[in-house]
């Protein structure tokens, strides 16, 4: 399957180098802007081919089911919530949400330490790129 | 020598020293910060420069420069976050120190390595200037084209015996190097329509993603793992002498390479610690060991960082063309200051150009000695508990991604590949090559196009230089090396490519249930 879904990328992605938007008049001429990404995509699929039939046996063996996997998607899961949240609500308060849900997910369950913590990670990181190094994050539609 | 006596006159100025100490804690905390690096910190101080006279604002830049490249490594070693792909290399063995319980060990390492390698690298710059400066003009795009070629080799060495995964993974590496907007007709390359990706994938948030993301994934994954990283013993600790002397010829060959390659324009110090850290893997003492913590890693990539500071300087002084955008900041600053690197620089005002040479060394030795301070307080950052560490680590990462362009799209494609760098941690797959291919991708098709259009489209053309020829075939022959190794391994019988991955992954999963147990 993973060897499949790599040589299914490249051949899409080489297709897509063929699409007339790159055709070039420039005095490049063949080597163009997808000359480059056309040797690689090559080289992509001609190394993937063999995955197709040689991984699916250490698939048939892989043990990924006996591994705890569910605070990793929360975290994900947390991760794009949060970004979706960023623009909207500002670095300060999604961070010190998403701060508090890393904790809360990793396994504390002392509130009042993990909304510390959260708080003074914010505050911190916020003062540090935004006053001192002059680095816009986001401020939000309610600043 | 009497230039030399002057020039010591003009440092020896309680100034200058304040402003290099000054300089030097700047440059360790804004270099230690994810995404941000050695030209955010030069430039974060240039405008202090301007106020400042001669001798003290060259003293605050060469600090801030050199303290930035080492800033770098720590939270690559503790956090397994590289801020800049100049530390990619070093967290391979940096991290697995650290995970090991010799996260201070390892730290030593990483200073006594870049120390090494400034001072060596300063060393070339005063007695080689002008000639490192002549061959670096010889390097034209063919030339440099197979430089690249050489540094990519490393992609086989980091691999391990997963070379096939290496090499997938590295050319996925070069795609996303692709993406965006062509540097030589300035077509847009893989956007399908989004205005986002226009601009580019960005490094940054790629490699922190790759390791740093992934590792909190990993981390909230697999507790035993967890509380075994949380037994690091903070602060700083130097190896002894013998242990140095046993990787003699890596601290000579890194701090070598660093120089040479930063003499080159448009290279940098992330090309510089990939091709050291290959030679390490393919001629070092501890080779095999290379990649599951030996510092001898640790060596190879901070020697070769570390020195390019010195190699970058030589065009930016003899020549006056600013290698990377850090020495063009400083030229900056320089041309602000009335002095006008060049070929004249060297005649008309050579007190100076030897006062900058010992403000190098007097900023490496800085380095080394604040290594020890800063140790300690960014080594507490891994005895907090565990959900602190990862919270400190994401808001980290988050944040570095983000102020590399201001851009939230950059924070997504940070999500995506930590989810991927889990995926591949987990499966064995090397993602080191991935950055690799991300890192050389665009120095690549550059140089490669830039010197097809010379040679009129012939590629075998590129093989009447000698420099270019000696460097492509040197690429080749240590490719096909691999390959027959791995061909030969098969053949005898040995475990494949697939076998090996799949064995590992069900030893180190019993290890864990034996833990659990």
């Amino acid at each position: 399957m993973p060897g499949a879904v790599l040589v299914a990328v490249a051949a899409i992605l080489l297709w897509h180098t063929f699409d007339p938007s790159y055709s070039s008049r420039l005095s490049t001429l063949k080597f163009g802007p997808v000359f480059f990404p056309r040797v690689i995509l090559t080289v992509w699929l001609l190394l993937s081919l063999p995955l197709i039939f040689v991984v699916p046996r250490a698939l048939r063996r892989s043990v990924l089911e006996h591994r705890k996997v569910w605070p990793g998607v929360f975290f994900v899961f947390a991760l794009a919530i949060y970004l979706w949240l960023l623009p909207g609500l500002g670095y300060l308060l999604a961070t010190f949400l998403f701060g508090a849900v890393v904790q809360l997910i990793a396994g504390d369950r002392k509130p009042l330490r993990f909304v510390f913590w959260s708080a003074v990670l914010t505050v911190m990181s916020w003062v540090c790129f935004e006053l001192g190094l002059e680095i816009i994050l986001p401020a939000g539609k309610w600043l | 020598m009497e230039y030399l006596s002057q020039a010591g006159g003009l440092i020896l100025d309680w100034q200058v020293l304040v402003t290099i100490l000054a300089g030097t804690a700047i440059g360790l905390v804004v270099g230690a910060l994810p995404g941000l690096g050695s030209v955010v910190a030069v430039t974060v101080v240039l405008p202090f420069t301007f106020s400042m006279d001669t001798v003290p604002s060259i003293a605050l830049l060469v600090a801030v420069y050199c303290s930035s490249v080492f800033g770098g490594s720590f939270t690559a070693v503790l956090l397994n976050t590289p801020g800049t792909p100049q530390s990619a290399a070093t967290v391979l063995d940096g991290y697995a120190m650290t995970r090991a319980g010799k996260g201070d060990l390892a730290l030593g390492w990483v200073a006594g390595g870049s120390l090494v390698g400034g001072l060596v690298s300063t060393v070339v710059l005063v007695l080689l200037a002008p000639q490192l400066a002549a061959v670096a003009l010889r390097f034209g795009p063919i030339e440099t084209f197979g430089l690249i070629c050489l540094a990519l080799t490393c992609i086989s060495g980091v691999s391990g015996k997963n070379i096939l995964l290496g090499w997938i993974g590295g050319s996925i590496g070069l795609m996303l190097g692709s993406v965006g907007v062509d540097p030589l007709s300035g077509q847009t390359r893989f956007t399908f329509g989004s205005f986002a990706v226009s601009s580019g994938i960005e490094i940054v948030p790629v490699l922190v993603g790759l390791f740093a993301i992934s590792e909190v994934i990993y981390r909230l994954n697999e507790s035993e793992a967890s509380r075994a990283a949380a037994n690091i013993v903070p602060g700083f600790k130097l190896a002894p002498m013998k242990e140095w002397l046993l990787r003699w010829k890596t601290l000579v060959s890194g701090s070598v390479i660093g120089s040479a390659v930063g003499a080159l324009p448009g290279t940098g110090a992330a090309t510089a610690a990939f091709i050291s850290y290959a030679a390490a893997k393919r001629f070092g003492r501890f080779r095999n060991d290379i990649g599951k913590g030996e510092p001898e890693g640790i060596v190879a990539s901070e020697t070769a960082n570390n020195a390019v500071t010195g190699g970058a300087l030589v065009p930016t002084l003899a020549l006056g063309i600013p290698g990377d955008p850090v020495t063009a900041v400083m030229m900056t600053a320089l041309i602000i200051q009335g002095i006008q690197p060049g070929t004249r620089l060297f005649v008309d005002t050579p007190e100076l150009v030897y006062a900058t040479f010992l403000l190098l060394i007097l900023a490496n030795l800085a380095m080394f000695l604040s290594a020890g301070v800063f140790s300690r307080v960014f080594s507490r950052i891994v005895s907090f508990p565990q959900p602190i560490q990862l919270s400190i680590i994401v808001v980290l990462s988050v944040v570095g991604s983000y102020g590399v362009r201001g851009n939230v799209f950059d924070l997504w494609v940070m999500m995506m590949a930590g989810a991927v760098g889990y995926l591949c941690r987990i499966a064995s797959i090397p993602i080191a090559p991935i950055v690799i291919g991300m890192v050389l991708g665009p120095f690549l098709e550059q140089n490669l196009r830039q010197g097809l259009i010379l040679t009129r489209g012939s590629f075998w053309a590129f093989f009447s230089s000698p420099i270019a020829a000696v460097l492509i075939g040197g690429a080749a022959v240590i490719i096909l090396t691999s390959v027959l190794f791995l061909v030969r391994d098969w053949v005898k019988g040995k475990p494949s490519v697939v076998d090996t991955q799949v064995a590992s992954f069900l030893s180190r999963q019993e290890q864990s249930d034996g833990k659990r147990r």
